[in-house]
């Protein structure tokens, strides 16, 4: 966990303890949705998700846990959020907007709910190296883990006979497994079922050992921070070549001293670096 | 028809020129003597080496021809081979949108080639061919008083096109390749790296500062 939830815990009491006294309800429900954010952040990363859009295009809180929910029941078919808390973060959410933070008490008290709600999911961390061993040792699957040398061949031509009825086994526990984790999310089921769609798409394509999920670059972590820099790629583009150029003229100038005339030329291309490296800069400060 | 972005159709605008200039001039030698008149004339191309408009047997013209530069051939190859495939990948795929990451990872070599061989021959064409051989960069005159000649040396279209091609390429590429490196470098990233990452992102709260000026407002009995 990123932080002391107790701490935490303690210090919202004599907050709200606080404000309750003040009745500045507005403090309370910021907070709320400031911790409420920053929990669902976490979870929805450790996922492996991108984070929410917060520049331009403001997604909001709700908005960003149906994004989650979309991706993982278009792969695994299981709910990260249950559409209750999703409503009800709706709900408070669109007041808070309108309302500029003044929202009733109760719905604060709501917020606060589904805030404790949330942190008890049990967040599998999907970055965390997944073997696949131990897995399926006490189960009937405990065969696709047994891989010595020279059986693989021989596995390979009797795989095709047992491949419908592995499809079956698997998909029975996929629905177990699928059962169990709109119940409660922990961490061992939900690797198990990316698991096991690894082994189901194996199984009926060739042997690759790959997950493969649905969904799109825009949908990781990391395509945020990407977006809005092939500007900056173009000016770093010119300000490389420029140094170049610029370089291969100084060098020609050392080898034949008769090019000096060139000295005005390299001027020129270490001017443009020059003028790309504060344009880069300025761009950055503006962002 | 889907729109391209920006992006790709700069990148697509830079290949076509990539490819164009490996068929233009890429040097020009040009020697006039005290008349002002054209006494040889040279052009350089990737595929033809040196080439002239003067008749052949021409001697003095002859007598100024350029040593070859041998590029090699294959170079000149793989590079039309490379910009078929970026062609290719810019306008089919938007790395944006794209659903399978290791195509995408593949594609990425593309580009990387891409930005190689255009640097080659941006950068290391001059190094390499031209100032072993006393082909001055990117453009001078040189006046002989012993012969009483002028000596042109100039870079041709060719390489003017080649530049601009890199500078459009330039920034989708490296865009492509950055974002996979990224991708590539996340799918193992430590646990400790997401807890940063996580801190980076999450909006920080304060909570001792709001309870210390609740505590003030009661203290002074401001409950407004």
């Amino acid at each position: 966990m990123t932080m002391n939830y107790q701490v935490f815990d303690l210090k919202l009491k004599r907050l709200i303890q606080a404000c309750k006294e003040t009745g500045n309800y507005k403090k309370l429900a910021v907070v709320g949705f400031i911790s409420t954010s920053n929990l669902v952040d976490e979870i929805a990363l450790k996922l492996g998700m991108r984070p929410r859009y917060r520049e331009k295009s403001e997604e909001l809180l709700f908005e960003y846990m149906t994004a989650v929910n979309d991706i993982f029941e278009k792969n695994l078919q299981i709910q990260i959020f249950n559409n209750e808390t999703i409503n009800t973060i709706k709900e408070i959410e669109l007041l808070f907007l309108r309302n500029r933070g003044d929202i009733p008490y109760k719905h604060i008290k709501k917020l606060i709910f589904v805030y404790y709600e949330l942190r008890k999911i049990e967040v599998p961390n999907l970055y965390k190296g997944m073997t696949g061993e131990d897995y399926f040792e006490s189960s009937n699957l405990y065969m696709l883990n047994v891989d010595p040398r020279g059986m693989r061949q021989k596995r390979d031509t009797n795989s095709s006979k047992f491949k419908p009825m592995l499809l079956h086994k698997i998909k029975e526990q996929e629905r177990l497994l699928q059962n169990n984790l709109n119940k409660k999310l922990d961490q061992m089921n939900i690797e198990r079922a990316i698991f096991l769609k690894n082994i189901k798409k194996s199984l009926k394509e060739s042997n690759k050992n790959r997950i493969t999920f649905q969904g799109t670059l825009k949908d990781n972590m990391d395509f945020g921070k990407s977006q809005n820099i092939l500007i900056k790629y173009f000016l770093f583009g010119i300000a490389f070549i420029s140094l170049c150029l610029g370089g291969l003229i100084a060098v020609e100038m050392f080898l034949y001293p008769n090019t000096m005339v060139l000295s005005n030329l390299l001027l020129i291309f270490f001017g443009i670096v020059i003028i790309m490296i504060f344009s880069y800069k300025s761009l950055n400060k503006k962002r | 028809m889907k729109t391209l972005s920006y992006p790709r159709l700069a990148l697509l605008a830079g290949v076509t020129l990539l490819f164009v200039s490996l068929f233009l001039e890429w040097y020009s030698f040009q020697v006039v003597d005290i008349n002002n008149e054209l006494i040889a004339s040279w052009s350089f191309n990737l595929f033809f080496e040196w080439t002239t408009d003067f008749p052949r047997g021409a001697t003095v013209n002859e007598d100024y021809r350029p040593l070859n530069l041998n590029v090699p051939f294959y170079i000149n190859i793989l590079f039309i081979v490379i910009l078929i495939f970026a062609v290719g990948v810019g306008t089919i795929q938007d790395i944006n949108v794209s659903k399978n990451f290791s195509n995408t990872r593949n594609y990425s070599y593309i580009f990387a080639f891409l930005l190689v061989l255009t640097f080659f021959y941006v950068v290391l064409f001059p190094s390499i061919y031209l100032y072993p051989n006393e082909l001055y960069y990117p453009v001078l005159t040189n006046f002989d008083s012993d012969l009483n000649i002028s000596m042109y040396y100039s870079i041709g279209i060719g390489y003017i096109l080649q530049l601009f091609g890199f500078i459009l390429v330039f920034p989708y590429s490296l865009y492509y390749l950055l974002t996979v490196t990224a991708l590539e470098r996340n799918r193992q990233i430590p646990e400790i790296q997401i807890q940063k990452i996580i801190q980076d992102i999450q909006e920080p709260i304060d909570l001792d500062e709001f309870i210390a000026e609740e505590e003030l407002k009661i203290k002074k009995g401001d409950y407004s």
